[in-house]
């Protein structure tokens, strides 16, 4: 079993600041002397861990985890040193680049790129990140070459940052503690209401009313189903009613080769739709930057009054803020729905 | 329904998670991306579900489980956590504890795992909001995979993975 021969991420994290520490005095004694008695035996019962006849630590069983001089760690398998990595704040893709430049030397974007199966940009994204982390040093020259810091320079600096990022996080807890006590938590001035809706039905019956008595906006994320419902049970006109008032309407929907014609629909009578690839089956309306309503995980699979559903229907005005500020980040991230049509037409229909 | 904060970036979510886990008594349910969980790691989130089990309470988790992160979730197991796996999800993110705090966030808006990255959350001590998240919670929760069961799946899909 892996857990018993690894000692655990915090584990590593204690060694590598040890080791860090003495490497700093100029010393390379034995890790397990750096620890205290019970210490010392967890770690040799949990990693099979034994002194070296040069006084450092190894690991005896499959050469999994071997930690020789302080400068030193080495691990058999890439995967396990990618979880390491991610282990110590690195993501997946940052751990994977080091990895790589660690490996075969120092490269430009390109060939990293290639490489790693994956866009020239994302490359450069991953870079500046691990840049910032202190792992990756790029070259003066041009074009730039960029080169892995070597393995204890920069586990060291993944260790200063986490430190440091620890002591930012307890002051950010501080303060949202200190504006818990302060703010939060007291309950509104006015009075707000909440409820489950349970069905397609109550979501029609309670829809048709919200549009007519909009003043000024409606925001919408639904899947293209609701489009359909929302035409058929009369909320459409509802809504051309709001546009004809002056009001505005924006919707961000997964336009499919099927959705097309209802798409259409609510575009001619002026309402503001993008399609979101990133669509993910969110269901959440803002009325009046006031009435809310949320359906996680909407998942409809037919069209009916019956249908059952779970969506949150509240008055709340900081819960609609919080949506509004969700629609507004998948908003600028949406194409608008006349180029997705045009492309999906140039696509034609979808295989059987 | 009473008021709640919006969070903006990735490091005040954990801090506000921290802030509900340690608060807890009872019992903390989550259903978060794998990524989060090895920052929950590094900044003792798991040492204070540790803490809350140890003195009695339950602690139970959703994500997606896959092999960067099956040490992670091992760590959880080990600690007492309930894990299960789910594939693809596609719903809210959330933390809810005592059935009366929680943060949650939707799906869509966790594209950025890094800890600098932003994020918009709503952070509520609403008990109706609570339940609410724990209906969908117990949802997933009904059709997720056993943690241990996920993991030895991706041992079987070759030894490099553990």
């Amino acid at each position: 079993m892996l857990r018993a021969e690894w000692p655990t991420a915090q584990e590593v994290v204690d060694l590598i600041v040890t080791l860090a520490a003495l490497h700093r005095k100029g010393c390379g004694p034995s890790i397990l002397g750096t620890m205290d008695a019970e210490r010392k035996a967890r770690y040799l019962e949990r990693s099979d861990t034994y002194l070296t006849k040069h006084g450092n630590v190894a690991q005896s069983n499959k050469a999994t985890f071997i930690y020789g001089l302080p400068h030193l760690v080495m691990m058999e398998d890439e995967a396990e040193f990618t979880t390491r990595l991610i282990s110590f704040g690195l993501n997946e893709k940052e751990a994977q680049l080091y990895l790589h430049l660690l490996r075969y030397g120092p490269k430009t974007p390109s060939p990293l790129a290639k490489s790693l199966k994956t866009y020239r940009e994302d490359v450069h994204r991953t870079l500046t990140s691990l840049i910032e982390k202190g792992m990756v040093r790029p070259s003066l020259d041009s074009p730039t070459i960029y080169a892995a810091v070597e393995l204890d320079a920069a586990l060291n600096a993944a260790v200063k940052q986490q430190e440091s990022e620890l002591l930012e996080m307890e002051a950010r807890k501080r303060e949202l503690q200190e504006l818990a006590i302060q703010e939060r938590f007291r309950p509104s001035d006015e009075v707000t209401t909440f409820k489950i809706i349970k069905s397609i039905k109550e979501l029609v019956g309670l829809s048709t009313p919200l549009a007519a008595a909009a003043k000024n906006e409606i925001i919408l994320v639904t899947p293209e189903e609701i489009i359909t419902i929302a035409s058929l049970f009369g909320i459409l006109e509802e809504v051309k009613s709001l546009i004809g008032r002056g009001g505005s309407f924006r919707m961000l929907t997964d336009v499919s080769y099927g959705g097309i014609e209802s798409t259409k629909e609510a575009l001619d009578i002026g309402e503001d739709v993008r399609h979101l690839d990133s669509y993910q089956g969110v269901y959440f309306a803002v009325v009046d930057r006031k009435v809310c309503l949320h359906g996680i995980n909407m998942d409809i699979k037919h069209i009916s009054l019956s249908q059952p559903l779970a969506i949150l229907y509240a008055d709340d005005p900081t819960y609609a803020e919080y949506l509004i500020a969700t629609f507004e980040m998948l908003w600028q991230q949406a194409v608008p729905a006349a180029q997705r049509i045009e492309e999906l037409q140039k696509q034609g229909p979808p295989p059987a | 329904m009473t008021s709640g904060t919006i969070i903006e970036s990735v490091k005040d979510a954990i801090a506000v998670a921290s802030t509900i886990i340690e608060s807890t008594e009872k019992e903390v349910s989550w259903l978060v991306p794998a990524p989060l969980l090895v920052f929950a790691a590094r900044f003792s989130l798991l040492e204070k579900s540790r803490v809350l089990i140890q003195k009695g309470g339950h602690a139970r988790g959703i994500t997606e489980i896959s092999p960067p992160y099956v040490e992670v979730v091992r760590e959880l197991i080990d600690i007492g956590t309930g894990v299960r796996h789910v594939e693809q999800y596609t719903g809210a993110f959330m933390v809810v504890g005592d059935s009366r705090q929680s943060i949650s966030t939707i799906g869509v808006n966790v594209a950025d795992h890094s800890l600098d990255g932003k994020i918009i959350a709503f952070w509520s001590a609403d008990p109706d909001y609570a339940a609410y998240l724990l209906s969908s919670f117990d949802r997933t929760w009904a059709e997720a995979t056993d943690a241990q069961e996920r993991i030895q799946e991706l041992g079987e899909s070759g030894p490099s993975h553990l």
